[in-house]
């Protein structure tokens, strides 16, 4: 790898957050609610009389920055991008968008990190399997099942969940991430710990089943692509062991294109899993964000959406540089 | 022990059918032959007349809705199409090796050339360690012409010749008795086709084993084999010498196939054979090839030829040689 293709790279990478940031700025002040007028209006709604109504609409205007020009709020908005200040939440004033986000990225990220690499793993072995000959007809049939369960929402299926495991058995808890009134202990709690994956796993399931089917159907199509390519017949004939076969001349070659299918969903990871989150009182960052878009928290919807758009464009950074050593026929460099 | 008295080789009544909606496709419809001990016996005939799938179905190779549906592959002695998984695993390779037909498709793209000959070598547990296997590879690449860095290439990397003999170095890792070669050439420059095809000769000299090649080139298997059989329609039509198959075939398909080959002797327009070779789900009666033959009797449209010695170490399929109906 050539150092000009990487400057290259980052300076995309850069470019692609910047229009992206600019994009973010710019969508929010188009649409027509205002967060000032939206809260007071709430408070209007609960019977509350206002006033000096215009006064606190200044006041919040100057306090968020909004009675400046826009070019002024975009290069204010811009350098403190820069310095990961995001500013205060509108709803949630005095928090700033910052801690919103720190608070409730670790839960997501937990969830949804290890619930998508092993569906990706879960598919990408299932759908290998499902196209293999030697595979028993038995798994076969219970691969089947995953791929008809793809199309069921997640959202369904979590239903299904809490009402079979929560409220039927009784094995799982329905909603939250802890049990109620439990507060962790000095340093490291194992138990504390223990008890929010205990909480993840209805969630964590309900993403799973669903999203098992997607990767089965992208890898069995590859895979059938591979199990015709001339190669896996002369393995065959070289005597090597059927599980060699599959998993270095098969699985390996076929689950390439999936990697890159892989990290763009891993990017999309810290934006959450908004509707699971909200069955499960999950408070992830999709919690956030649904909580963020309903009360027009401007500050907290563009942090969020940077967020996201910070960590896709560095999954597909990633993904760029490290694809060279997951397949040699791909080099950066100069030709 | 390898027992030098048997042939390395001995197919017998082999039928591969290709399973379609509207019933079997006879691919490879009734093929005997042998293969003796170090020599080089070529399968000529047009695509599709069934040399590759008879190969594949020596190899226990072919896939639905291929069926090897009859008949008997004697390899060293033992009946390969009724080995156990584990025997005939073992067998591939060590006894019989394959150089495939496209050698540009034919290496796993994402692993260096030393890894896949490298996991041939092991998994046939010769007692070899990972040192000894690597150093075999060096002088297997040695052997076959290649430079030392071609071991840590990737395949893109090599030219089509290169790849060809990487192959060629990769057949040769577990000394086989048998090397079927399927087309070595074919996809290769005319210059380079020669330099691969003399490669494959010399390590095939070397070791001492037999060499089943198989091509439609007849000019350039014609300079480097001992004894030719003849394909079409799925049948073995004629076999012999390569003198005997150049100079004086008996089968009119043979004859027409070779009175087809341009030379630089005499001016002559290149005689095609008329027609069109069968559609073999439904193949004509007696002899398959009675349509496009211009020799064609009565009998030859209701019984099916027998392959039988007509001249000595010369075996035709033709009726035209039974009962003396034509002075030899």
């Amino acid at each position: 790898m050539n150092l000009q293709y990487l400057l290259k790279r980052v300076g995309l990478f850069l470019l692609t957050i910047w229009v992206a940031s600019t994009l973010n700025f710019l969508i929010p002040r188009l649409s027509p609610g205002d967060p000032v007028g939206a809260i007071l209006g709430a408070m209007q709604a609960q019977g509350a009389t206002i006033a000096n109504s215009a006064e606190i609409i200044e006041a919040f205007r100057a306090r968020f920055g909004l009675d400046e020009p826009v070019y002024v709020q975009y290069v204010k908005y811009l350098w403190s991008l820069a310095h990961l200040d995001l500013g205060y939440s509108i709803a949630h004033f005095p928090s700033t968008v910052t801690d919103i986000i720190s608070n409730s990225i670790p839960y997501t990220l937990g969830l949804l990190s290890v619930t998508t690499v092993l569906t990706f793993v879960i598919g990408i072995f299932a759908g290998a399997l499902l196209v293999w000959q030697a595979t028993p007809r038995a798994a076969k049939t219970l691969i089947t099942i995953f791929l008809m369960l793809a199309p069921v929402p997640y959202y369904l299926l979590a239903m299904i969940l809490v009402f079979f495991f929560s409220f039927t058995l009784g094995i799982f808890p329905n909603s939250g991430i802890t049990s109620p009134g439990r507060i962790p202990g000095e340093g490291f709690d194992i138990n504390y710990f223990l008890d929010i994956v205990y909480h993840s796993i209805l969630p964590a399931l309900s993403i799973m089943i669903a999203g098992i089917g997607g990767w089965v159907l992208g890898m069995r199509g590859m895979m059938v692509t591979v199990l015709g390519e001339d190669y896996l017949t002369l393995a065959e004939a070289k005597g090597l062991k059927n599980r060699r076969i599959f998993l270095r001349y098969a699985l390996r070659n076929a689950m390439l294109p999936q990697f890159t299918a892989l990290a763009i969903t891993l990017g999309y990871v810290v934006s959450g899993s908004v509707i699971v989150e909200l069955l499960f009182s999950f408070p992830g960052m999709g919690y956030q964000l649904f909580r963020a878009i309903s009360s027009n928290d401007f500050p907290v919807i563009q942090g969020i959406t940077f967020f996201l758009v910070l960590s896709i464009a560095t999954a597909i950074l990633g993904i760029d540089l490290i694809y060279p050593l997951l397949d040699p026929r791909i080099t950066y460099n100069r030709k | 022990m390898i027992d030098k008295s048997q042939p390395v080789l001995k197919v017998e009544d082999l039928q591969v059918f290709y399973w379609s909606k509207r019933g079997p496709i006879r691919a490879v419809d009734g093929v005997s032959f042998t293969i003796k001990r170090n020599e080089r016996f070529g399968f000529i005939g047009e695509s599709g007349c069934g040399k590759t799938t008879t190969m594949m179905a020596v190899l226990r190779l072919i896939k639905p809705p291929g069926k090897i549906e009859n008949g008997r592959v004697i390899l060293d002695g033992q009946d390969v199409l009724k080995m156990e998984k584990e025997e005939l695993r073992l067998t591939r390779w060590s006894k019989i090796a394959l150089v495939p037909q496209g050698a540009m498709n034919s290496l796993n793209p994402i692993m260096r050339i030393t890894d896949q000959i490298e996991d041939t070598i092991m998994t046939h547990d010769v007692g070899a360690t990972r040192e000894q296997a690597r150093a075999r590879i060096l002088s297997l690449l040695d052997m076959v012409e290649l430079p030392e860095r071609v071991a840590r290439m990737y395949p893109h990397e090599l030219s089509g010749g290169m790849k060809q003999r990487a192959c060629i170095a990769m057949a040769t890792a577990l000394e086989p008795q048998l090397i079927i070669a399927d087309e070595p050439t074919s996809a290769l420059d005319v210059v380079v086709q020669k330099a691969v095809m003399q490669t494959l000769i010399g390590v095939q000299e070397r070791l001492g084993s037999s060499l089943i090649l198989i091509g439609h080139d007849m000019g350039l298997t014609a300079q480097v084999l001992d004894r030719i059989g003849v394909m079409y329609a799925g049948k073995l039509v004629e076999v012999g010498e390569v003198q005997d198959i150049y100079k004086r075939p008996l089968h009119p398909y043979t004859q027409a196939l070779i009175g087809s080959l341009p030379s630089l002797k005499e001016k002559k327009k290149g005689g095609g054979i008329p027609g069109l070779p069968p559609f073999l789900l439904n193949p004509p009666a007696g002899c398959v090839f009675h349509p496009r033959c211009q020799h064609a009797m009565d009998v030859c449209r209701q019984k099916v030829p027998v392959l039988r010695e007509h001249r000595p170490n010369q075996l035709a399929a033709c009726h035209l040689y039974e009962e003396s109906n034509v002075p030899i």
